[in-house]
C-alpha cells in the first residue's frame, strides 16, 4: 500500500506533522491562556506540500453542517472541507452501506449505537484532542458544573461518548481514553407555542399541555419515533396517565401504554398534524394551524424572525437534551487522517462555536467560542441576559430586537434542567412497529 | 386560449374545453400560489394577503447560495436526467424491436421489467447500495445513481415502445428493404422517423421521471447530491419561501427550455419547408435523359431476366398446422403479367412475399432469372414490391418517397429528384411532388407507390392487391394503366388479387389457387374455355358446374344421369371413364338457350337440357342473366343475348327450359366425389 | 450470412436486460435474502428466520396499511382514469390544430418539471386553515369557519396524488387514442352511433392498452408512495411504504426487506390482474 510516491509523501508528511504537533502541544501546556485569548489560532499545523490537494467530505444535518464553517476551516487549515447536507436517516444508511463516501461524520450522539461494531468510525484518543480539558463536564465527567450528575434517562453523552478500547468494538459506560466522537454542539429542546394564540407565554408551563383538551385540534408532534415517543412520554407522565421507570429506555409494556394513549388522542382529533421536517414545523406554527407542538430551537427562531410571536417554553418537568458530535471515518489513513484530526481540533477552537451560538446552539467548549462573539452576544446567548443591542444571525439578519431575553435563560438554567436525553431504545424494533401502528391508526 | 366560439362546434366541445381549463387551473393553481409567495417579504406566515414584496429569497438562493447548492445540484440533475433519457430511448427502442419476435426468455424479461417498476424506489436504492458495498465499490451518481434511475425508466420506455412499435406497419420496413436499404439505413431512414413521436415521448418521460427522482437516488448518488436530494436536505433547515423560490426558478428554467425547444423545432420546420420549395421544379431535358431509370448507372448491375420459378416450395407458419403453401411448383416467363388469383387465405400473398424475400420457404427453392435467390435479401433479387396499403412513408414527401431507393444508393439530391420526377410524370403526379402521402387520394397514393417501386428499375414487380383500396372507377382505370406500364417496361409483373375480372383483364397468365395449392395456371382464355376442375370453373365464373353418374360411354362422349333425372352428354377428349362413375363437367353460361317449355312438354328433361322455375333475372345490358332453380341446390345460370331475350321476355316464376349443344360441355378433373366437393390433387403446372 | 432471428432479438433486448439484472435483479436478490436475516439495532445477522414475515402477517397494522394504500390506489385510479381519458379525448378528437395540441400538451407537463417536494408543499398555503382557498370562501361568505378537512387529511392526499399522476394516465391514453383511425369514427357515425356510443364501443376498446399502461403507472406509484401520504396527511395517515420507510430510517433492514418483498408480490399481482384484462404485450405485438 505504501510503495508508491503518494505513500512516500504521506509518510514524510506524517513525520513532519508529529514533530509539529509535539511542538504545539508543548506550547499549549505552557500557554493555554494564549490560545484562549484568540490571538494565536495555531493553525495550520501540517505543512506538507500536497496538503492543498486534500479534500475532506463532512456530512451531517443542515443545522450543523454549514458551508461557512467548512470555508473558514479551509482558510485556516490549508486543505478543503466540503460540507454536504443530508437527512439523518440517509446519513446513517450511508455510514453503514457507503462508509467510504465521506470522511467526517457529524451525527446525533444517540445514533452512535447504530455504528457500534461496524468498524465505521475511527476511535479518537483523548490525548490527541487538545480541547478535552476545556469541554463542559457533561461530556467529560457526566456532571453539571454545579456537581450534580446529569440525568441518566435516555442516551446521555457519557453513555455514547467513549469506546472501551482502541479497537472501538463496544461503548463504555464511563469515561475512557478513546472518544467515539468530538462533541460539537448541544442544546435542550422543549415545546414551541404561539403565545398570541394560547393567551400568553405563561399559559403553557407543563409538558402535559401538549395533550390538554384546551389545544384540541391545534397540537402537533414530530413524526420521528425516537423523539416523538419521548415528547409523548413527557406529556403523559406530566398528566399522570403513564408512569415510566426510564423514559429513555422503555419496556414493551410502557411503549404499549404510551402508544395506546396517543392513539386515543389521535382518533379524537387532538393532533392537527405530525411533522417530519423543519419546514413543516415552521409552517404549522407560522400559519397558525398549530399553537403548541414539538419543535427545534431554530424553527422557533425562524417563526419569530417573520415577526410572528413564537416561544420555546421552559417547562417545569425539564428539557429533552441532545448533543451532536463529529467523528473521522475508519477508512482515513496517512495524510488524510492527520488532516481529519487537525480539523477536529480546529472545530471547537472557537470560530464554529461563535457561529452556531448565533443560531441558538451551544458549543461544548464555550470559552473558545466567546472569543468569536461580542460581549453583548455572549450575554444574550449564554448568560440569558436581555439583549443590549439588536441580535443578528451569523449572516447579519435581524433575529431579536434589543431587550429580548432568551427563552429559558442562561446556558445552565436551560441545560441544567435536562430531564431526558435523545435516545435509541433497546426495544427500538418494537417501538418502530408500534409507532407505525400509531401513525396508521 | 381556446375560447373563440366556433360555429357548429357541438356542446360537448365546450363542456370538454371547460373541463380542460378547470384541470389546468387545478394543475397550476397551487403553483401560481408559490410563484407569488416566493416574492413575499421576510415577515409574516404563509397566509394571505401577503405582507410586502421582496426578492430576498431569490437573493438568498442565487447570490448567497445559502440555502444549498441549487445551481450545482441542478446541473447535476439535468445531466443525470439527460443521460437517463438517452439511454432509456436507445435501450427501449432496441428492446421493443427485439420483442416483436417471440424469443426464449422474452416472458421472463418482461416480468422482470414489470417487477422493477413495481418495487418501491427506496428499496431498489437500498439493494443497489448493499450490492455495491459487498463488491467494495463506491456509489456514485454517474454509475449507481444512473442505474437506479434506469430500473424504472427502462420498463416504462419498454411499455411505451410496445405501444408505438406494436401499431407500426411492418410493410414500411419491407418497402425500405425492397428499395435497397440495409438494416441500418432502414432503421435510420424509416423506422426511427416513424417511431419519432414515441421516441420523443419516451425521452420526455425518462427525463421528467429521473430529473426529480428521490427515493432511488438517495442511497445511490454517492457523495454528491442531486437537486431533489438537495431540496430534501433543505427542508430540514430552510423555510418554505426559499423552497418556493427554488420552485419558481426551476419553472422559469422549464419554460425557457420548452420555449427554446419549440422555437428550434419551428425554425427547423420552416427551413425544411423553404428547402423543399426551392428544390428544382423542372429538370432540363438533357438531365432527364441521362437519368432515365432504365439507363441509370446504379441500376445496371442486375440481369434483365425476370423469369420466376418456384420449385417444390412449402411454407409452414405454425408447426403442425396445415401449410400456407404446399409443395408448389410454378414458372412465370420473363416479361409476363401473372396474376395469382384465389380467395383470401389461399396462400397467394405468401407466394408473393417469398418471391420478394420478405418470407423464406420452409422448403423448396425460388429462382429469379434462373438464379437461386431462396435466401437472398429483397434488395439482391431485383424485385420491387407494391404493398396493399402502399406503405408510403408518412413522414416523407411524395418525391422523397419515390427517390428513397436512390437516396439509399447514395445518389445526389438533384439527380435523384430528376429521376423521381420523371417517374412521377409517368404516373402523372408531377404536380404533387412536395405533398405528403396523407394529402393524396387513394389513386394518387397508389401511383406514388408504383413510381417508388419502379425507381429501382426492377426486373420483377410484385403487386399485393394493388387495386383493392380504390373505387370502382379508379380500379378500372388503374388496371389498364398497370397493363400499359408493364408492356412499356417489359418486365415481369406478379399481381395478387381475389377478383377474377381483374385477373382476366390484365394477365398473360392466371394462376388460380386454393388452400396453398395451384388449381390451374394458364392464359385467361384457356382457363375460361376449359377450366380444369369444378373449383376453377366456379371461381373463374361464367360456368355452370354439372355432375352425374356415367350411364353410357361411346363415340368419344359419355352420357351422364344427373341428380334431377336429366341426361347430359360430355365430350371425353380421350379421357377414359367407366359406367357408374361420377363425373363433373362445366358448361359456359353464354352458350345456353332458354325458352318457355313447349305445350305438353313434361317435367322430364330432354338430353342436353334442363328445366325449372326462373329464380332471378338480371339485365346486364348486352345480355340477360337468368337463374333457373333446378331443385338440386347447384346454381344454374344462362346468359342470354339481350336481343334473343327480349323477343319473348320470360319472367321470374315462369317455367323455363335451357338447352345447349354437347360440344360446349367440358369434362372436369374431379371424379367420383360427393357432389359439390371438388377433389384436389397436387398440380404441377408449367406455363 | 443469416443471423437467427431469436439471436437478433436477444441482441436488441440485451442492454436492457443487462441493466435490469445488474441494477434490479441482483439487488433484489440481496433484499430477498436480507428479509430472512435477523438484526440487532443496525446489525444484520446472517441467519435464516421467518420472524420478519411472521410479524407482517400476524400484525393487525399490516392489514390497516394495505387497506389504506389500496383505498388510495382505488380512488386515485378511478379519478385519474376519468380525468385522463376525458382530457386525452379532448386533445385528440376536439383540438384540430397540431400545434395547439402540442402546446396544450406541454402546458400540462410543465408543472412536472418542478420538484415534487415543492409541488407538494405548494398545496399547503392553498388548502391550509388560513390558506388561500379558505380565505376566499370566507370572504365570499360561503362559509364562516375555515374548512379543516382540506389539509392534513385523506382528502389532501388524494388531491395531491391526482395532481401528480393524472398526466401519467393521460399520456398513454393520448398515445393510443391518437392512433385510432379517424375513418373508424366516421364509419360509426355513418352507422348512426351517438357520441357516447362511439366513445364506448370504439374509442374505449381501442384505448385499452393505453388505459392499462396508465393504470399500471398510477397503481404502482400510489402503492409505492411514502412521501405524499406523509406530507399531505400531516402524518395522520400511513401507507405500506411510509411504514417501511420508518423501518429503514431506524436501520431495521431485515423487517423492511420483508415488507418490501410482500409489497412487491401484492403489487405484482395487481399488475398481473391488469395485464390479464388487457394483455399489453399481445395487444401491442399483434
Amino acid at each position: 500500500m505504501r510503495n508508491n510516491d503518494a505513500g512516500d509523501n504521506e509518510g514524510r508528511a506524517k513525520k513532519g506533522a508529529i514533530t509539529r504537533r509535539s511542538v504545539m502541544k508543548a506550547a499549549a501546556i505552557g500557554a493555554g491562556a494564549a490560545i484562549g485569548s484568540g490571538a494565536v489560532s495555531g493553525f495550520p499545523t501540517i505543512w506538507a506540500q500536497n496538503i492543498k490537494d486534500v479534500t475532506l467530505v463532512h456530512i451531517g444535518g443542515s443545522y450543523a453542517c454549514i458551508k461557512e464553517i467548512g470555508d473558514q476551516a479551509g482558510k485556516d487549515l490549508g486543505f478543503k472541507i466540503e460540507m454536504q447536507v443530508v437527512d439523518p436517516s440517509t446519513q446513517l444508511s450511508r455510514a453503514l452501506t457507503q462508509p467510504k463516501s465521506f470522511d467526517i461524520n457529524n451525527i446525533d450522539n444517540s445514533s452512535v449505537v447504530y455504528l457500534v461494531g461496524k468498524n465505521v468510525l475511527k476511535p479518537i484518543p483523548v490525548k490527541d484532542y487538545k480541547l478535552w480539558d476545556k469541554t463542559v463536564p457533561i461530556f467529560t465527567t457526566g456532571k453539571f458544573p454545579d456537581g450534580r450528575p446529569i440525568p441518566t434517562q435516555g442516551l446521555s453523552p457519557i453513555k455514547t461518548g467513549f469506546w472501551t478500547g482502541p479497537d472501538a468494538k463496544k461503548l463504555a459506560d464511563k469515561p475512557t481514553d478513546f472518544l467515539t466522537m468530538i462533541p460539537s454542539l448541544f442544546n435542550a429542546d422543549t415545546l414551541g407555542i404561539r403565545p398570541d394564540l394560547v393567551g400568553g407565554r405563561d399559559k403553557v408551563t407543563s409538558w402535559g399541555d401538549l395533550i390538554s383538551p384546551k389545544y384540541h385540534g391545534k397540537a402537533a408532534l414530530v413524526d420521528y419515533a425516537p423523539v416523538g415517543i419521548i415528547d409523548a412520554a413527557m406529556a403523559l407522565e406530566a398528566t399522570g396517565q403513564v408512569t415510566y421507570v426510564d423514559k429513555g429506555n422503555m419496556t414493551k409494556a410502557e411503549i404499549d401504554k404510551t402508544v395506546k394513549a396517543m392513539e386515543d388522542l389521535k382518533k379524537s382529533g387532538h393532533f392537527r398534524s405530525f411533522w417530519s421536517n423543519f419546514d413543516q414545523s415552521v409552517n404549522l406554527m407560522a400559519s397558525g394551524e398549530v399553537v403548541i407542538q414539538s419543535m427545534w430551537s431554530p424553527a422557533v427562531t425562524a417563526v419569530r424572525s417573520r415577526g410572528i410571536d413564537c416561544y420555546f417554553a421552559p417547562l417545569k418537568e425539564g428539557y429533552r437534551g441532545w448533543s451532536n458530535g463529529i467523528a473521522p471515518m475508519a477508512h482515513l489513513s496517512g495524510l488524510r487522517e492527520d488532516c481529519a484530526m487537525e480539523y477536529l481540533n480546529w472545530y471547537n477552537s472557537g470560530w464554529q462555536g461563535g457561529f452556531i451560538a448565533k443560531q441558538g446552539y451551544y458549543t461544548p467548549v464555550p470559552e473558545t467560542a466567546r472569543n468569536f462573539m461580542t460581549a453583548d452576544e455572549w450575554n444574550y446567548w449564554y448568560e440569558g441576559k436581555p439583549a443590549a443591542v439588536d441580535i443578528k444571525d451569523p449572516y447579519g439578519n435581524l433575529m431579536e430586537k434589543k431587550g429580548a431575553v432568551r427563552d429559558g435563560g442562561s446556558l445552565w438554567e436551560r441545560e441544567g434542567h435536562v430531564a431526558v436525553w435523545n435516545t435509541v431504545m433497546d426495544e427500538d424494533r418494537y417501538l418502530t412497529r408500534r409507532w407505525n401502528d400509531f401513525v396508521s391508526s | 386560449m381556446h375560447n373563440t366560439v366556433t360555429a357548429g362546434r357541438p356542446w360537448t366541445f365546450h363542456a370538454l374545453t371547460l373541463c380542460f381549463v378547470v384541470f389546468l387551473a387545478f394543475l397550476y393553481g397551487p403553483m401560481v400560489v408559490i410563484y407569488v409567495l416566493s416574492f413575499q417579504g421576510t415577515e409574516g406566515g404563509l397566509t394571505f394577503p401577503l405582507r410586502g414584496f421582496s426578492t430576498h429569497w431569490f437573493h438568498e438562493l442565487i447570490v448567497n447560495g445559502r440555502s444549498g447548492d441549487i445551481a450545482g445540484t441542478f446541473t447535476r440533475s439535468v445531466e443525470l436526467a439527460a443521460v437517463v433519457s438517452v439511454l432509456t430511448v436507445v435501450m427501449s427502442i432496441a428492446a421493443g424491436l427485439g420483442f416483436r419476435r417471440r424469443f426464449r426468455g422474452a416472458g421472463f424479461l418482461f416480468y422482470i421489467a414489470i417487477a422493477s417498476l413495481v418495487m418501491p424506489g427506496l428499496f431498489v436504492g437500498l439493494g443497489i447500495s448493499l450490492v455495491f458495498q459487498l463488491l467494495g465499490w463506491q456509489t456514485d451518481w454517474r454509475v449507481s445513481g444512473l442505474g437506479a434511475q434506469l430500473t424504472w425508466t427502462l420498463p416504462f420506455g419498454l411499455l411505451v415502445m410496445f405501444a408505438v412499435i406494436g401499431r407500426f406497419n411492418r410493410s414500411y420496413e419491407e418497402a425500405a428493404s425492397d428499395l435497397g436499404a440495409t438494416a441500418w439505413q432502414r432503421t435510420r431512414e424509416v423506422t426511427l422517423p416513424i417511431l419519432l413521436p414515441g421516441i420523443i415521448g419516451v425521452a420526455l418521460f425518462g427525463f421528467t421521471l429521473s430529473y426529480d427522482e428521490f427515493a432511488r437516488t438517495v442511497l445511490t448518488a454517492g457523495s454528491q447530491n442531486t437537486l431533489p436530494l438537495e431540496i430534501w436536505a433543505m427542508t430540514t433547515n430552510v423555510t418554505s419561501p426559499a423552497l418556493y423560490a427554488v420552485g419558481t426558478a426551476t419553472t422559469l428554467v422549464s419554460f425557457t427550455v420548452i420555449g427554446a425547444a419549440l422555437g428550434s423545432i419551428a425554425l427547423i420546420q420552416r427551413r425544411r419547408s423553404r428547402h423543399a420549395a426551392s428544390s428544382p421544379a423542372s429538370v432540363p431535358a438533357t438531365a432527364m435523359a441521362a437519368t432515365d431509370p432504365a439507363r441509370s448507372p446504379a441500376m445496371t448491375t442486375q440481369t434483365k431476366d425476370g423469369s420466376i420459378e418456384l420449385v417444390a416450395v412449402t411454407k409452414t407458419y405454425t408447426q403442425g398446422a396445415p401449410p400456407a403453401v404446399a409443395e408448389l411448383d410454378l414458372r412465370v416467363g420473363h416479361g409476363a403479367y401473372c396474376c395469382l388469383l384465389g380467395p383470401s387465405g389461399c396462400g397467394k400473398t405468401t407466394i408473393l412475399r417469398m418471391i420478394a424475400g420478405h418470407e423464406f420457404p420452409t422448403s423448396g427453392d425460388v429462382l429469379i432469372g434462373n438464379r437461386n435467390v431462396t435466401l437472398l435479401p429483397p434488395v439482391e433479387r431485383g424485385t420491387a414490391m407494391m404493398f396493399q396499403s402502399y406503405a408510403l412513408f408518412p413522414h416523407r414527401s411524395v418525391i422523397d418517397n419515390v427517390a428513397f431507393a436512390l437516396k439509399i444508393r447514395g445518389i445526389g439530391r438533384d439527380q435523384r429528384y430528376a429521376t423521381a420526377r420523371e417517374l412521377l410524370e409517368k404516373v402523372r403526379l408531377e404536380a404533387f411532388a412536395n405533398r405528403l402521402p396523407s394529402e393524396l387520394s387513394g389513386g394518387q397514393q397508389q401511383r406514388v407507390a408504383l413510381a417508388r417501386a419502379l425507381i429501382t428499375n426492377p426486373r420483377v414487380l410484385l403487386l399485393d392487391e394493388p387495386l383493392s383500396a380504390l373505387d370502382e372507377f379508379l380500379r378500372l382505370r388503374m388496371r389498364g394503366e398497370l397493363r400499359r406500364i408493364q408492356r412499356e417496361l417489359g418486365i415481369t409483373f406478379v399481381h395478387v388479387t381475389h377478383t377474377q375480372l381483374e385477373a382476366t383483364a390484365v394477365a398473360d397468365v392466371v394462376v388460380v389457387m386454393d388452400q396453398g395449392r395451384i388449381e390451374q395456371a394458364a392464359s385467361p382464355r384457356e382457363i375460361y374455355l376449359s377450366p380444369r376442375n369444378a373449383y376453377v370453373a366456379r371461381f373463374i365464373g361464367g360456368q355452370n358446374v354439372m355432375s352425374g353418374a356415367v350411364e353410357r360411354v361411346g363415340e368419344g362422349r359419355a352420357t351422364l344421369l344427373t341428380g334431377t333425372g336429366g341426361r347430359i352428354d360430355v365430350p371425353l377428349d380421350g379421357a377414359s371413364v367407366v359406367p357408374g362413375e361420377m363425373l363433373f363437367a362445366s358448361l359456359r353460361r353464354d352458350r345456353i338457350a332458354v325458352r318457355r317449355p313447349a305445350t305438353g312438354e313434361g317435367r322430364r328433361d330432354l338430353l342436353n337440357s334442363v328445366a325449372g322455375e326462373v329464380h332471378t333475372i338480371e339485365n346486364q345490358g348486352s345480355y340477360v342473366k337468368i337463374t333457373i332453380d333446378l331443385g338440386d341446390g347447384e346454381e344454374f345460370v344462362a346468359n342470354v343475348l339481350d336481343e334473343d331475350y327480349f323477343i319473348d321476355p320470360i319472367d321470374i316464376g315462369d317455367r323455363a327450359v335451357a338447352t345447349w349443344t354437347a360440344g360446349n360441355m367440358r369434362l372436369l378433373d374431379d371424379r367420383s366425389a360427393a357432389r359439390s366437393t371438388a377433389i384436389r390433387q397436387p398440380s404441377a403446372v408449367s406455363v | 450470412m443469416k443471423i437467427r432471428p431469436a439471436l437478433i432479438s436477444w441482441l436488441q433486448a440485451g442492454p436492457l436486460a443487462a441493466i435490469l439484472i445488474l441494477f434490479f435483479g441482483i439487488p433484489v436478490l440481496v433484499v430477498v435474502v436480507v428479509s430472512f436475516f435477523d438484526f440487532d439495532h443496525s446489525d444484520i445477522v446472517p441467519t435464516f428466520i421467518l420472524d420478519n414475515y411472521q410479524d407482517i402477517f400476524t400484525s393487525e397494522v399490516t392489514w390497516r396499511l394495505y387497506l389504506s394504500s389500496l383505498k388510495f390506489a382505488a380512488i386515485v385510479w378511478a379519478i385519474t382514469l376519468v380525468l385522463g381519458f376525458t382530457l386525452a379525448n379532448y386533445l385528440v378528437f376536439h383540438i384540430r390544430s397540431l400545434l395547439l395540441k402540442i402546446g396544450l400538451f406541454l402546458l400540462c407537463s410543465v408543472p412536472f418539471w418542478t420538484s415534487t417536494i415543492i409541488r407538494m408543499i405548494s398545496w399547503i398555503p392553498f388548502l391550509g386553515r388560513n390558506g388561500l382557498f379558505n380565505t376566499m370562501l370566507i370572504d365570499a361568505h360561503i362559509i364562516d369557519k375555515p374548512l379543516d378537512f382540506l389539509l392534513f387529511s385523506d382528502f389532501a392526499v388524494v388531491v395531491a396524488y391526482v395532481h401528480l399522476f393524472t398526466l401519467f394516465m393521460m399520456v398513454p391514453i393520448f398515445n393510443s387514442m391518437a392512433r385510432i383511425d379517424a375513418r373508424l369514427i366516421e364509419a360509426a357515425k355513418d352507422a348512426g352511433a351517438s357520441r357516447w356510443t362511439i366513445l364506448r364501443e370504439i374509442v374505449l376498446p381501442l384505448c385499452k392498452s393505453g388505459i392499462a399502461l396508465g393504470s399500471i403507472f398510477v397503481v404502482t406509484q400510489v402503492m409505492g408512495d411514502f412521501f405524499v401520504v406523509k406530507v399531505m396527511s400531516g402524518g395522520q395517515s400511513a401507507s405500506v411504504v411510509s411504514a417501511l420507510q420508518n423501518e429503514i430510517a431506524a436501520l431495521q433492514y431485515p423487517p423492511a426487506a420483508a415488507s418490501a418483498v410482500v409489497l412487491v408480490i401484492v403489487v405484482m399481482m395487481m399488475v398481473a390482474g391488469i395485464l390479464r384484462v388487457v394483455d399489453v404485450r399481445k395487444e401491442l405485438a399483434s
